[in-house]
């Protein structure tokens, strides 16, 4: 099974997803398996990490420090293209969390979140469900 | 289904394996399925990457360097700095992923692209495994 997540970002946002990710999980039927969520942009992100929003944006700010916004890129687009390009390098664009007995296998603190470097930019999540 | 794409890198160069990694694909008659590509190495990374412009894979490897220089008081015992280096870079940016195989087509954005990071080199013995279900 196979669904996409739409969504609508801001600049250097956090999106939890979670929830819309569960509910693909319950609608597809699969009990024991994996969920790939696969993000098909090059300035985005996806990854499991802390469910509380103030810790997403102290990430967003640790990125901002680590890769700051340079004029000097040699990739010549928008500073926040061409940083928003390294992040999602290092960040990631997929995960692949366990299905087991019909949920998501995550901690109780444990959130899907899409993670925006460029934005406001309309964005699609892909989600698909293997197993029995 | 299981391959090992093969590799001769450059010291702190990105090479694009998207193109070997398609025909892999293509050869398994797999629909629909997951795709998981990973590589057997502790100083080199496997990322995803907006293929159009080399000079982006640059700031990558480039920014990633300045993150963690070579630097000779690792505590680690290295052949050369850059090999210690090498070791953390490649935990921050990841040597698995797995994706999604749609209508018997890798699904990607229209700019996506699979980069193997090499962080230390040349090497030429170099590997990216392949797995289709």
């Amino acid at each position: 099974m196979y669904e996409v997540i739409k969504l609508k970002t801001d600049y250097m946002t956090v999106t939890d997803v979670t929830d819309k990710v569960k509910a693909i999980v319950k609608k597809s039927g699969v009990k024991d398996g994996i969920c790939v969520i696969f993000n098909a942009h090059t300035t985005a992100a996806v990854g499991i990490a802390t469910k509380e929003e103030a810790a997403q944006r102290d990430f967003q700010a640790d990125l901002d420090r680590i890769f700051p916004l340079r004029a000097n890129y040699n990739h010549v687009e928008t500073p926040f293209d061409a940083a928003g390009h390294v992040k999602c390098v290092v960040v990631g664009v997929d995960v692949t969390p366990i299905i087991k007995d019909g949920e998501l296998d995550l901690g109780d603190d444990q959130a899907i979140l899409f993670y925006e470097f460029d934005g406001p930019r309309p964005r699609e999540l892909h989600v698909k469900c293997y197993g029995k | 289904m299981f391959e090992v794409i093969k590799l001769q890198t450059q010291h702190n160069r990105a090479i694009d394996v998207t193109p070997k990694i398609k025909e892999i694909i293509a050869g398994a008659g797999v629909t629909d399925g997951i795709l998981t590509v990973s590589i057997p190495h502790t100083d080199a990374g496997l990322v995803i990457h907006s293929f159009w412009d080399p000079k982006g894979w640059d700031d990558s490897m480039e920014e990633i360097r300045r993150a963690f220089p070579s630097k000779v008081d690792y505590e680690q015992r290295t052949n050369n700095a850059h090999e210690a280096a090498a070791h953390s870079k490649a935990a921050f940016v990841g040597n698995v992923m797995s994706l999604i195989i749609k209508d018997g087509e890798l699904l990607f954005g229209n700019s996506q692209g699979i980069l193997f990071c090499e962080f230390n080199g040349p090497k030429n013995d170099r590997e990216v495994h392949v797995n289709i279900m």
